[in-house]
């Protein structure tokens, strides 16, 4: 399998305390790379640095071939980085349908001069992406949401909606912040088999997760940090 | 009858200003204390281009225009970096220089003298100088804005700058840039603004800087609080009360100087009440931050 990411000895301390040290890894296209370690360890600045929220002080990440950690947050998800946080983040006033039309990545209708010089092209594009969305809900059992407004669904429910958000950017590389915090058994197995089924389809995931075993289930890599350096890189597919 | 044509071509200007502070606060979420500053520039920009170029109406309107966009494009590029209390601040700060310079650029606006002798505007040699005919050139303004929005709410870049409003970190991490649609916002609302501007200035025929002032933004604010922000019947419900509440108290048979005062004194009691109640506001879909 070809390398999607590269990380290569990637440093950060903030007021001269470590917080990212030497870290390299590299994930291949479609796996599923799980990093865990104690709060502290350096997970979160390692995802602010592969997202472009933070700059790394040394080291270079290669994403696709190119280098990317001088390149700003907005490039970078751009590129077909996309970041999952812990809690999910709705457009709230909007529908779940539109939500997830919204994430669309490079559609006709973002900017106003498309909307003006070919409205007929972005409304068209419109249907069809409404469409895509609502196939898309009920590919995960979630029909019934489309016309709800976001904010009025359940923490659960928010959850599975982000992770079709993911599906209809079109990204290539997800990170995911602990996607099972504070989800009941039967959620965390449904986001489980969405993400196998992403994965499936092309996308690779980061994740970041304090329930162990249940990202142990779907993960191919385990990697475990400490006091920001990788402790173990153990292989689960091979194991 | 002229008098009640008056108070609709105001009730006209107060709905274009409602729905230009809509536009920035009901989809953008941007609270701002600035909506007279764009008011004022379509206004001056009509005034004087009028009175000192000797410009129709129908070239000082796409100068105002064209002015308000300039002018929004430059306080987007500072504002479109800041959110939320930030914002409003810059709005703040928008507001004071803005008064200040056409209070003391007298060899442009005249400051406190005010520009008089603005020309009404012409269609086909017909000049529109009665309440009757500004009634029904402020309405068909009111119905092209009020059109544009029905048909820019269901479009996608309307969405996502309602997205903005809702996270802007999760449109940057889709790969999309709030700021861009911060600005396109920004600019949509000075427009309207800048034609209600034009319109008051050719209605009134004179200006100055007192119609224009921070006391007028924050009126403008209150007319969508009180409506509700996010659609279109919000801002017009907010203008239609503040502008026909006056004439409601005249069935009371108060004292016109009473009636004036009492205006405002309801006007702020239902804003206190609206804030407690129904903080959507009448007809909002959008809470205001």
């Amino acid at each position: 399998m070809s390398e999607l990411l590269e990380i290569e000895n990637l440093n950060k301390s903030f007021d001269g305390v470590a917080a990212v040290k030497d870290v390299s890894f590299s994930m291949s296209k479609k796996s599923i790379v799980l990093i865990t370690g104690e709060n502290g360890a350096g997970k979160t600045t390692l995802f602010n640095l592969i997202t472009g929220l933070d700059k790394p002080l040394k080291g270079k990440i290669i994403f696709n071939g190119n280098n990317i950690e001088t390149k700003s947050a907005l490039q970078i998800s751009q590129l077909g980085i996309i970041r999952l946080y812990q809690r999910p983040r709705l457009f709230k006033n909007l529908m779940v349908w539109e939500n997830l039309v919204s994430a669309v990545h490079n559609n006709s209708g973002n900017s106003f001069a498309s909307l003006i010089f070919k409205s007929k092209v972005a409304r068209q594009e419109d249907k069809m992406l409404k469409k895509k969305a609502n196939a898309l809900l009920a590919k995960f059992g979630l029909q019934d949401l489309s016309n709800q407004t976001a904010g009025e669904l359940s923490y659960g429910q928010q959850k599975l909606i982000s992770f079709c958000m993911i599906a209809m950017n079109g990204t290539q590389l997800a990170l995911l912040d602990e996607p099972f915090a504070g989800l009941n058994p039967s959620t965390i197995e449904q986001i489980s088999s969405m993400i196998l089924q992403m994965r499936n389809e092309g996308i690779t995931f980061l994740i970041i997760e304090h329930n162990i075993n249940k990202a142990l289930a779907i993960a191919d890599i385990h990697i475990e940090m400490k006091e920001g350096a990788i402790k173990i890189i153990n292989d689960i597919a091979t194991t | 009858m002229n008098y009640l044509l008056h108070i609709l071509v105001i009730l006209e200007i107060y709905i274009l200003l409602a729905l230009s502070a809509n536009q920035k606060v009901g989809l953008s979420g941007l609270l701002t204390l600035a909506q007279a500053v764009f008011y004022g520039v379509g206004a001056y920009a009509t005034a004087i281009t009028i009175t000192k170029f000797g410009f129709t109406y129908w070239l000082a309107l796409p100068s105002a225009i064209l002015t308000c966009m300039l002018s929004a494009l430059l306080f987007s590029f500072v504002a479109g970096k800041v959110r939320e209390f930030y914002f409003s601040l810059a709005t703040l700060a928008l507001q004071i220089i803005f008064f200040s310079v056409v209070y003391n650029w007298i060899s442009v606006t005249r400051g406190s003298y005010g520009i008089t002798g603005i020309s009404n505007p012409e269609i086909s040699g017909l000049n529109i100088n009665t309440p009757g005919s500004f009634a029904l050139f402020g309405g068909v303004w009111v119905l092209v804005v009020i059109l544009f929005y029905v048909w820019f709410l269901k479009t996608p870049l309307c969405r996502l700058i309602q997205a903005t409003r809702d996270d802007e970190i999760e449109v940057l991490s889709l790969g999309k840039n709030p700021k861009y649609y911060k600005k396109i916002s920004i600019i949509l609302s000075s427009i309207v603004a800048g034609i209600a501007g034009s319109i008051y200035a050719t209605y009134t025929t004179y200006i100055d800087p007192t119609s224009f002032t921070l006391d007028e933004s924050i009126l403008i604010l209150s007319i969508v609080l009180i409506g509700g922000a996010g659609r279109i019947i919000g801002p017009i419900t907010g203008a239609a009360i503040y502008i026909l509440l006056p004439e409601f108290l005249k069935f009371l048979q108060l004292p016109e100087g009473i009636a004036a005062n009492m205006r405002m004194i309801l006007f702020g009691l239902l804003l206190v009440l609206i804030v407690r109640f129904k903080p959507k506001g009448i007809f909002g879909k959008y809470l205001i931050q």
